[in-house]
């Protein structure tokens, strides 16, 4: 309750109900006289101002306020003092008018008013006072704001050429406007999760969170942004933060220390998302300017969440038609390269015997039947090749491939695999092991062996210190198995699945380019013949592929193919 | 040019001329080595650039090494710039043999005397072999 003069309104109820009244109008209201002094305020001018009561303000000075207050104008200036409502009103302007933008000194939580003033003619200068109404426009200007961030960011994600660069500037114009802080993480499918943009007014402060990501990284398989969103699918917001949510998220002291010397009141979460797919997550923090998040901002971030997802999806779909071409070259050039050795072979041997024949008198029969049967196993390897190059093209293109079903003994077809790449090292033992009575499938044993041969392969190849590579059949009533487990380096869980993406490229990339399958093909020539392909892994001890085939032809018809 | 020849004929006076055969390729190797035996060579062969390193490591220095590009372990591109920069092999000429699509590019960037892409008629190989050894 407020009052010019407590005695006054005791003795003037109408004076009384007059302030009732002020007391209820939405704008904030405080009269001055032409010292500057405050005589009257109603609760609203008085909760403006930083105060629970009118009567604190009352007596107060303009100067005294302009101390606590840092006053601004709409564009973010300094405002001259001469250019306040009451000051032009004092002055003799009639009904000044001002948007004025404030803020605590030392604070960052900027409130906006509109600022009228009249003066009330007393008849003496001692007499006369300025009443000055105070209407909140603090929500119009942050929808404002946030419209304004939504078209500028609209602007600058429609250029995506480089998204990730994109993102970067998106993150800075985020801030300080909408948050304090913005961190950009992005879902890569060949990388995990990349942190593509930490945005703060204060350099240090980015740098401190990078450490903070470093030195206690979270599992992108259990927790973080990221892992929040593909679980929940919209926004997430956490506000207010409190100690004990900290407490919760720290894995040591050290951890809690540095997440309360942040200072983080309230957290904001959205999805960058396309076409049902999450890309990623925005992460919004209020801090130390002491802002909160509300509904309007969810709303905002939620829409910059959707238009940078599809900024992103664009991006990629050019980086992906771009790749493919690439991979389509380097493909072709592989494929040339790797042809023509055997038939470097071919020649060579066909050579040898015409020269031998032209130089003996008696050609050497034996010798001649020797590079006769070389020749006819360099065209073997051609066409192995050539086979398994069209795999790969109809693999790649998405096509189905003919399958030749016939009976095999999955230990043979392993054998044969494990002969062959024998001769490729002396580091590693490749051992094959199968039970007594091991049955027979219907599958297409060229396609199980390029399979297999992908397989060991790559076992031989990740673990180049060597060590056994062990393939193990077995059978489990309808399903029969090859196992091929390594010493190697393991592969990380959270590239587990990656590796069986067509376009995946391991940190040996100069190698997975060829004319091989890759998992991704040799996964997709399994299921083909109804069959599965499972890895497990132990980063430093090695990995296990199973290849699953059903042993009852059952996948025939969609085996075969059109 | 002429001068560091003739120096290099007198050091392996009496002996045959040596040539190294680098291929990951068991068949290639043998053809090379067959069709290069017959004319009066001494031809080795090494299945990738360890092997053959080791072999010159030990004092056996040719005169040429026929070399492919792509092998396991360490591979023509390295052998190569290990050999040229020891001076024990400063005399070694190198051929490559190779199936890249741009070998020729490829070759004058290793710094070598010559070039063959696969697959190649066996008389070049005696070609280089004769040139490279005999001058």
């Amino acid at each position: 309750m407020t009052t010019l003069d407590d005695a006054a309104v005791a003795a003037d109820p109408l004076r009384g109900r007059l302030t009732a009244i002020f007391d209820s109008v939405a704008d904030g209201v405080t009269v001055m006289d032409r010292a500057g002094r405050i005589v009257f305020a109603n609760d609203t001018g008085a909760r403006l101002l930083g105060r629970e009561r009118a009567d604190e303000l009352i007596g107060m000075t303009g100067a005294q306020l302009l101390g606590e207050w840092e006053i601004l104008d709409d564009a973010g200036e300094p405002l001259p003092a001469d250019r306040m409502p009451t000051r032009r009103a004092l002055a003799g302007e009639t009904e000044p008018e001002e948007t004025v933008r404030f803020r605590r000194r030392g604070s960052a939580d900027d409130r906006w008013s509109l600022v009228r003033a009249r003066l009330l003619n007393g008849g003496s200068p001692e007499d006369d006072l300025v009443v000055t109404a105070f209407q909140d426009i603090t929500s119009l200007k942050r929808s404002e704001s946030r419209l304004q961030f939504l078209s500028e960011a609209s602007a600058i994600l429609g250029e995506a050429v480089d998204y990730q660069q994109t993102l970067r500037r998106v993150a800075e114009i985020a801030v300080p406007d909408l948050a304090d802080w913005c961190v950009v993480d992005v879902l890569e499918w060949t990388r995990g999760i990349t942190r593509v943009a930490v945005a703060h007014a204060d350099q240090a402060k980015v740098a401190a969170t990078q450490e903070l990501w470093q030195r206690w990284p979270s599992d992108p398989a259990r927790s973080g942004a990221v892992y929040e969103m593909t679980q929940r699918r919209g926004p997430l917001l956490v506000d207010p933060v409190t100690p004990e949510m900290l407490r919760a998220q720290a894995q040591d002291a050290e951890h809690l220390a540095f997440l309360e010397s942040l200072d983080i009141r309230s957290v904001l979460v959205v999805p960058l998302e396309a076409r049902g797919e999450v890309l990623g997550a925005f992460t919004l923090v209020q801090s130390e300017s002491g802002r909160r998040f509300g509904r309007g901002d969810v709303e905002v971030a939620a829409e910059l969440g959707r238009r940078a997802g599809a900024a992103i999806d664009v991006a990629r779909l050019v980086w992906e038609t771009h790749e493919n071409a690439r991979l389509r070259d380097e493909f072709i050039a592989v494929a040339s390269h790797d042809m023509r050795t055997p038939l470097a072979a071919i020649r060579g041997y066909a050579q040898l015997a015409g020269r031998h024949v032209e130089r003996s008198e008696t050609p050497d029969r034996e010798q001649l039947q020797r590079w006769l049967s070389d020749v006819d196993a360099s065209v073997d390897r051609l066409a192995h090749l050539v086979s398994e190059l069209l795999d790969a093209t109809l693999v790649r293109a998405d096509q189905s491939v003919p399958l030749h079903l016939e009976e095999v003994k999955l230990s043979a077809v392993a054998g044969e695999v494990l002969e062959r790449h024998r001769p490729l090292s002396d580091r590693h033992s490749l051992v094959l092991l199968a039970p007594k009575d091991e049955p027979t499938g219907h599958w297409d044993a060229s396609r199980v062996a390029r399979v297999l041969d992908n397989i060991v392969g790559n076992a031989v190849k990740f673990s180049p210190d060597g060590g056994e590579v062990v393939v193990r059949v077995g059978y489990d009533g309808a399903r029969a198995s090859v196992e091929v487990s390594d010493q190697g380096i393991g592969i990380a869980a959270s590239e587990r699945e990656k590796i069986f993406n067509p376009m995946y490229r391991g940190g040996n990339a100069e190698h997975v380019a060829g004319t091989g399958l890759g998992l991704a093909g040799s996964r997709r020539l399994v299921e083909l013949m109804g069959g599965t392909i499972q890895v497990e892994s132990r980063i430093g001890h090695g990995s296990t592929f199973t290849v699953w085939l059903p042993l009852a032809p059952a996948g025939d018809e969609e085996a075969a193919g059109p | 040019m002429q001068a560091a020849q003739s120096a290099e004929q007198t050091e392996h006076a009496g002996d045959c001329p040596r040539i190294l055969v680098v291929d990951d390729d068991d068949a290639l190797r043998e053809i090379y080595v067959d069709a290069l035996s017959g004319g009066g060579y001494d031809v080795r062969a090494a299945s990738d650039g360890v092997a053959a390193l080791s072999l010159m490591d030990a004092g056996w220095t040719p005169c040429v090494v026929f070399l492919d590009l792509r092998m396991p372990g360490m591979d023509g591109w390295e052998l190569a710039r290990r050999i040229r920069s020891d001076d024990r092999w400063r005399r070694t000429r190198i051929v490559v043999v190779a199936a890249h699509f741009q070998v020729d590019r490829e070759a004058r960037e290793i710094g070598a005397s010559a070039w063959l892409q696969k697959p190649f008629d066996l008389s070049r190989l005696e070609h280089h072999a004769r040139n490279l050894c005999h001058g």
